[in-house]
């Protein structure tokens, strides 16, 4: 515990500071009555920046905190991820009010919050990462009992089109196991797969000209990745499923550093899929939405209109709205983005597609490279396997998720209730990815001390 | 370390899928943007800042037609409408409702120009678009274009309240003869066009009946469904959209195929009394002589006749002797350049005339039955004014033009639409035989019955057409006329539903729109008299 004041992170915050005063301001702006002109008088009180401000002190004391006990940690990271969820809540904030639900982006300042004192709680209460390595089983029980949990409250809830069936209702807080399940996850793979690395790379059965993996060694992962796409089917989470299934190719691929396994698992993906589009009506109803043209309504057919006004309202205004943002934007709430329906979580990036325009969505897919960058640069630093597995299968979770949440925003993959991590309105999110940027934190510092041989 | 170049190759792949996904967004936000936010589910388009004050519509001389204003607060249908309501000017000119269309918001779609126009008029389109695209970074309205229509509302005036008059609700002037169905029955449904030849303008398009584009743009929607539910298709722009059998108007086409190839000549006595009144017998099929039009006529007694002859009285067996005498091929070669069975390039969609059975095969006794404008052959207003055009231009189609000029509304000209010549069909010589031959209708023929238009000062040329329907319902009624026949200044066709012999329910309104046109609004000089019909018609033995 060494003293060290991380000064690039300070500055690095600099400006995702001034950019959400400033965004903050704008939404101020924008909320008062456009038909008088601007004068000193009737400007917004100046009141409204408190949240922002405060979001702001939270962080420069994170920033402190972390220079007196993790002063090795990764100093991009926070920068990063405090512009992502600030930007977040400024949404909510713009959101609420038109979807009458006006505590919405306090609610979310307050999810934002809680999620970096996890953040620190995993940082300070993870003294070695061992633990996590040595107890997999641990983790990979837990996970199951969250997809018991989930699956028992499926059956509950009966309705499986309710956007909340996949809830656990815990008082007033609803929280969705998933997202921690998906933790759990990679947690078990980093440990059972960096455990028998050596024999995953060796030679398994031929098959052809092909090698398959020693099937054995792989028994549990096979068995959590079944269960896991059992859960898929029982509780319809067609993102939940892409979500693990792309993450376990990552881990297999990262620990055995073969294509092939990759392309096997690709391969048996392709082959499921077609196994459940011809077996389950709910996904063949998905899919149509990814075949249906938005774009030549002209030509609609009754029925294709009636899809448009029904089922594939969501998508087909989704689609809209991210049109309407065009290049430039129409400004932060000066667009009309909650036509959309559960605009503030599944849809939100065409609420950023509509007030940011193209410009801002490249901007943020930028930020969303450059924190996936930094996770695998984390892991590639690492000193062991196990921690290298960690970090890449963590970082992998915020790459997939935007990718899959993204594609499906705009119409290449069926949409999923997955949220767009640190974007989408949702605690248990918020929450969740900030426990992943403690556990990276966490993993950089170990690293950084390592090398200079204080461990 | 094995893993960190598998970490990097890792990286690297999501890298091309970000990359890919923001090829996605650009194409959403920018490649297919203005055509994905112009649905009508898009209900941004009706608020304030993104609904367009919607450009003006003006006939040629800029007598304003429709503009949109700001909507009446009493208004009791408020509700449906977008910041806008749009009022049209259309006092004694009904069927430009038709024409124009109407247009309630952008969340409903609208029809005529109103549609077709709807880029301009709503600034999507052209230079204005670059404005409105600053207006939207502003937060400010956009504009749209002002169209200038060909139509010349004085005419369009005319034509309206004579078509009018004129409805037929009397008896055939002269009923002892027979001339084609000599039946006449009271209609509400026609369509009139009226074109200079000579540039493809249109200057009056009328249709009946018609309905009040007011009430349906101010959002009175309980009145538009009872338009969709009347069977009489108020909402239906007929002279481009309703498709008719046009019966013996139809013979200029085939009149046009065999002067133009050469197969007859237009007085050239070809015709022995079978070929000209039958029976013949064409693909099994007998055309006996009580169809020939000419079977009754005392006077036609000499044989050989020529095909002047068989054009002016209407002879039926006549014209499906020269249909089958030319062949499918050359007879559907000329159908195809004048359009038949293709998209007619005009500013409003026009529904496409056909002349083929479903299995698109035309046998010799269809052909035979096509060549004087019965068997299959189904055509639009639209198709017989181009024909008309065609011989009043001495052979050459001009493209028909409905809109002549496109305005910014600081009057910078957006476009202006030049007279286009779409292509030469016939040659010179065919187009001056023809207007001969229509000369020999009106003079000595199925025309010459109708005083209005046998003394009208104007030398109105014409052929008449009264196409059987049958199902017990009366024919439609045709009349395709030009004039003055020695330098056709306008063409006029005009058509009512199940109203019976052609020249008797058109006749006198046509030749009253050509004289209130000609006097009041182009005060044009009376040509000479037209030769004595007495010399003509015996010269070339249309009377023996």
């Amino acid at each position: 515990m060494t003293f060290r004041y991380r000064w690039k992170e300070l500055g690095l915050f600099i400006i995702p500071f001034l950019i959400l005063l400033l965004g903050m301001s704008q939404l101020l702006l924008a909320n008062r009555d456009q038909t008088s002109s601007l004068s000193t008088r009737n400007l917004p009180p100046i009141q409204g920046l408190i949240p922002i401000l405060g979001l702001i002190a939270l962080f420069v004391t994170v920033n402190i905190v972390l220079s007196f006990f993790f002063s090795r940690a990764d100093q991009m990271l926070l920068p990063l991820v405090g512009l992502l969820s600030g930007l977040g809540v400024l949404m909510a904030m713009r959101i609420g009010p038109d979807i009458n639900r006006p505590t919405l982006g306090t609610q979310q300042l307050i999810w934002v919050i809680l999620g970096i004192i996890m953040c620190m709680v995993t940082l300070f209460g993870l003294r070695r990462m061992q633990w996590l390595e040595r107890y997999k089983y641990t983790w990979a029980v837990l996970g199951l009992v969250l997809v018991c949990v989930t699956l028992i409250n499926t059956l509950h809830v009966k309705n499986l089109d309710s956007p909340t069936h996949d809830q656990l209702k815990l008082g007033p807080f609803a929280f969705q196991p998933s997202e921690l399940l998906k933790i759990c996850i990679v947690i078990f793979f980093a440990a059972y797969l960096s455990e028998n690395r050596d024999i995953l790379a060796g030679k398994g059965p031929r098959f052809g000209p092909f090698r398959l993996p020693p099937l054995r060694q792989l028994g549990p992962v096979f068995m959590m990745l079944g269960i896991a796409l059992l859960l898929f089917l029982v509780v319809r989470e067609l993102g939940l499923a892409l979500l693990i299934y792309g993450l376990f190719l990552c881990m297999i691929y990262l620990s055995s550093q073969k294509k092939s396994y990759v392309f096997f698992g690709l391969l048996l993906f392709a082959l499921l899929a077609l196994i459940g589009y011809s077996l389950f009506s709910y996904v063949r109803t998905r899919f149509a939405v990814v075949s249906f043209d938005v774009v030549n309504w002209q030509h609609w057919t009754a029925a294709q209109t009636n899809f448009a006004e029904n089922q594939g309202f969501q998508i087909v205004q989704g689609l809209i709205t991210l049109s309407s943002g065009g290049i430039l934007g129409a400004g932060l709430g000066l667009g009309h983005p909650t036509i959309v329906p559960v605009v503030e979580s599944d849809m939100v990036l065409t609420a950023f597609g509509e007030e940011l325009g193209l410009a801002g969505l490249l901007a943020l897919i930028g930020l969303y490279l450059l924190l996936i960058y930094r996770g695998y640069r984390i892991a590639m630093e690492a000193r062991d396997p196990f921690n290298q597995l960690l970090a890449a299968g963590l970082t992998s979770i915020f790459a997939l998720q935007t990718l899959i949440i993204a594609a499906g925003n705009i119409k290449l993959l069926p949409l999923t209730g997955i949220p767009l991590p640190f974007l989408s309105y949702g605690g248990s999110s918020v929450i969740a990815n900030y426990i992943i940027i403690g556990l990276l934190l966490r993993i950089s510092h170990n690293t950084a001390l390592e090398r200079e041989g204080l461990a | 370390m094995n893993i960190n170049s598998a970490i990097r190759r890792l990286n690297q792949i999501f890298i091309v899928l970000f990359l890919g996904l923001s090829l996605g967004l650009v194409y959403w936000q920018v490649a297919v943007a203005q055509q994905v936010t112009s649905n009508i589910h898009n209900i941004r388009q009706c608020m304030k800042d993104h609904a367009p004050v919607r450009g003006k519509i003006y006939d040629r001389n800029g007598v304003l037609l429709a503009e949109s204003k700001p909507i009446d607060p009493n208004n009791p249908f408020k509700g449906v409408l977008c910041g806008y309501q749009r009022h049209y000017y259309l006092d004694g000119m009904p069927s430009l409702a038709n024409l124009i269309g109407f247009y309630i918001s952008p969340l409903f779609n609208s029809t005529g120009i109103e549609h077709a126009f709807d880029d301009y008029l709503s600034g999507r389109a052209g230079l204005t678009e670059l404005t409105n695209n600053l207006n939207l970074i502003l937060h400010r309205p956009p504009v749209g274009d002002n169209i200038y229509l060909t139509i010349d509302t004085r005419i369009q005036k005319i034509v309206e309240r004579d078509f009018d008059k004129y409805a037929p609700s009397y008896n055939p002037p002269v009923p002892e003869l027979k001339i084609d169905n000599d039946n006449v029955f009271a209609t509400n449904r026609g369509a009139v066009i009226v074109t200079d030849p000579h540039t493809g303008e249109i200057l009056a398009m009328v249709t009946r009946p018609t309905y009040d584009s007011n009430r349906v743009a101010a959002g009175d929607l309980a009145y538009y469904n009872q338009l969709l539910r009347n069977p009489d298709a108020p909402l239906l722009e007929r002279p481009v959209q309703g498709q008719y059998v046009p019966g013996s108007v139809y013979k200029a086409m085939t009149l046009l195929a065999a002067l133009d190839t050469g197969t007859y000549q237009l007085n050239t006595p070809s015709f022995d009394y079978q070929h000209a009144v039958g029976p013949v017998t064409i693909g099994g099929e007998v055309f006996a002589p009580q169809l020939s039009n000419i079977y009754h006529v005392s006077y036609a007694r000499t044989f050989p006749v020529s095909m002047n002859m068989g054009f002016s009285h209407s002879d039926n067996v006549m014209f499906a002797v020269i249909g089958s005498k030319l062949g499918a091929d050359t007879w559907l070669e000329y159908n195809k350049r004048f359009y038949v069975g293709q998209d007619i390039p005009f500013d409003l969609p026009v529904a496409r005339s056909s002349v083929l059975p479903p299995n698109g095969q035309l046998p010799p006794n269809l052909l035979a039955e096509n060549s004087f404008g019965q068997g299959v052959d189904l055509v639009t207003p639209m198709l017989i004014s181009l024909i008309d055009d065609a011989i009043a231009n001495n052979g050459v189609l001009m493209r028909p033009m409905l809109v002549s000029r496109i305005q910014a509304p600081d009057g910078t000209i957006i476009k202006s639409m030049s007279p286009q010549t779409l292509s030469t069909p016939v040659s010179e010589q065919t187009a001056a035989s023809a207007r001969e031959a229509m000369y020999g209708v009106v003079r000595c023929g199925s025309g010459s019955v109708i005083p209005e238009l046998y003394n009208s000062p104007w030398n109105i040329i014409a052929k008449t057409g009264t196409g059987q329907v049958g199902g017990g319902k009366a024919a439609h009624g045709w009349l395709m006329t030009q004039a003055p026949y020695q330098d056709p200044r306008l063409t006029i066709v005009s058509m009512r539903e199940n109203a019976g012999e052609g020249a008797n329910v058109n006749g006198p309104a046509v030749a009253a729109m050509y004289n209130d046109i000609y006097t009041s609004v182009l005060k044009l000089q009376q040509p000479a008299p037209a030769d004595p019909s007495v010399p003509y018609c015996a010269q070339h033995g249309l009377w023996t």
